[in-house]
């Protein structure tokens, strides 16, 4: 099986100079990512995929690429939980 | 303040028309492209709720109405001060109408820059209507392109003896239409224009007033410094002046009318109908036009709202369509 994020319905955001704005108008919220946040969210925007991510997380925070899968991880399911990804699984082949 | 749409049908087609998007659309739409009387009497039933002293008749071009001097009369007899957006290509019915009413009571914004297929004659006749409604006539001008030119309002102004003043517009993207305008970067070359402008203006005694859409950054302090000294009425808003359009419904603006409306049924405070409205673009106030603007002092201070919103929105869009999904692989 292989998951896949994408965005939620109803979720848009805006990249400003210093934060990336992310509304999700279904539940009313607007979210300010900043530093890390508003780097891996960008990257995620241009489609890299997970492995990718988590190398550039890596040497954007200085730790090893385990480490940086976790966190990564860890961001995603905030994102997830927050409303504004949602992840589907997709038979693999 | 609240905008009583009485006409879906215009005969000029300017280029940077905002609301052609949304009368095409009513226009197609097959119910009526006028207001009935009916219909009238409970927009002026709705004003009279609200307490609001001033009908407001804008359109397409609200002149066109057949029943135009009808709904004038109706408006005046419930004490109605009116005011008219207009092109200013009157027939000769819809001038002799306004012309009748004394000068306090009625107020004819046209917009001088509209354009149809002949020029030549439209000016012709917009300088008679000129003449004929003199100080009832505040003039507009809407700006779309850099090279914008506005110099010769000056003299017409005091010929015609219309108010000595000039609103200023940028024209504003349609969300769904390709009308001209500026893109939010061109905001500072027309700054030096304008400022250039009110000079000229405030040495014919003429002040220069700004409508929706303007941003404090897009002009220099030196430029700000300029302008109040040529007592220009300056402001950076953006918010919904509510257009009720021919089926009841409160637009929040003409560039946002195909995605932001509210019922008015059951309102009763003028306030109440703008804070629907502003409600469903809350969220998106928290950017502007600019990527600087939600960290922008003059806009986090309350000063500027950051420009048109529906500049705002298409970033929105623009970003969100870029993506390059649908999903990144996470892991398998």
């Amino acid at each position: 099986m292989t998951q896949k994020a994408r965005l939620a319905e109803g979720v848009s955001w805006v990249k400003d100079s210093t934060q990336i704005i992310v509304i999700d108008v279904v539940n009313q919220r607007a979210y300010l990512l900043r530093g890390n946040e508003m780097a891996v969210w960008d990257w995620m925007t241009l489609g890299y995929p997970f492995g990718k991510l988590a190398h550039m997380v890596a040497v954007l925070q200085n730790m090893s690429l385990e480490e940086a899968e976790k966190s990564l991880a860890e961001m995603i399911q905030r994102w997830c939980e927050a409303g504004l990804l949602e992840v589907t699984e997709q038979q693999d082949g | 303040m609240a905008n009583l749409v009485i006409s879906d049908v215009c005969n000029l087609d300017c280029s940077y028309c905002f609301a052609g998007e949304y009368m095409q659309k009513a226009r197609d739409s097959r119910l009526p492209v006028f207001i009935s009387l009916e219909a009238f009497e409970a927009r002026l039933d709705f004003l009279d709720r609200l307490g609001i002293g001033e009908a407001r008749l804008i359109g397409g071009e609200p002149t066109l109405h057949p029943q135009f001097a009808e709904l004038v009369q109706r408006a005046r007899q419930r004490g109605k001060k009116i005011a008219v957006f207009s092109h200013g290509v009157l027939t000769e019915v819809a001038l002799e109408c306004l012309a009748a009413l004394p000068p306090e009571v009625c107020s004819v914004l046209i917009n001088m820059n509209a354009a149809g297929r002949n020029p030549a004659a439209e000016r012709a006749r917009r300088y008679s209507v000129l003449q004929r409604l003199g100080s009832r006539v505040l003039m507009g001008y809407n700006i779309y392109q850099v090279d914008f030119e506005a110099d010769d309002l000056l003299p017409l102004i005091l010929e015609t003896s219309c108010r000595k003043s000039i609103r200023l517009g940028l024209a504003q993207p349609s969300l769904d239409g390709h009308n001209d305008c500026l893109h939010p970067k061109q905001y500072p070359l027309v700054a030096s224009k304008i400022v250039r402008l009110a000079q000229k203006a405030h040495a014919w005694g003429i002040s220069l007033e700004f409508d929706c859409g303007f941003v404090r950054c897009m002009f220099s302090d030196a430029d700000i410094e300029a302008l109040q000294q040529t007592n220009v009425k300056i402001g950076w808003h953006c918010g919904p002046v509510p257009d009720i359009d021919l089926s009841g419904r409160a637009l929040h603006c003409f560039p946002l009318a195909t995605n932001y409306t509210s019922s008015i049924k059951g309102i009763i405070k003028l306030d109440e109908l703008i804070d629907a409205l502003a409600a469903q673009t809350r969220l998106h106030r928290t950017a502007g036009i600019y990527r600087e603007c939600s960290c922008c002092k003059y806009k986090l201070g309350g000063e500027c709202r950051g420009g048109c919103l529906a500049n705002t929105l298409l970033r929105f869009r623009q970003s969100s369509q870029q993506v390059s999904l649908p999903g990144i692989l996470l892991a398998s």
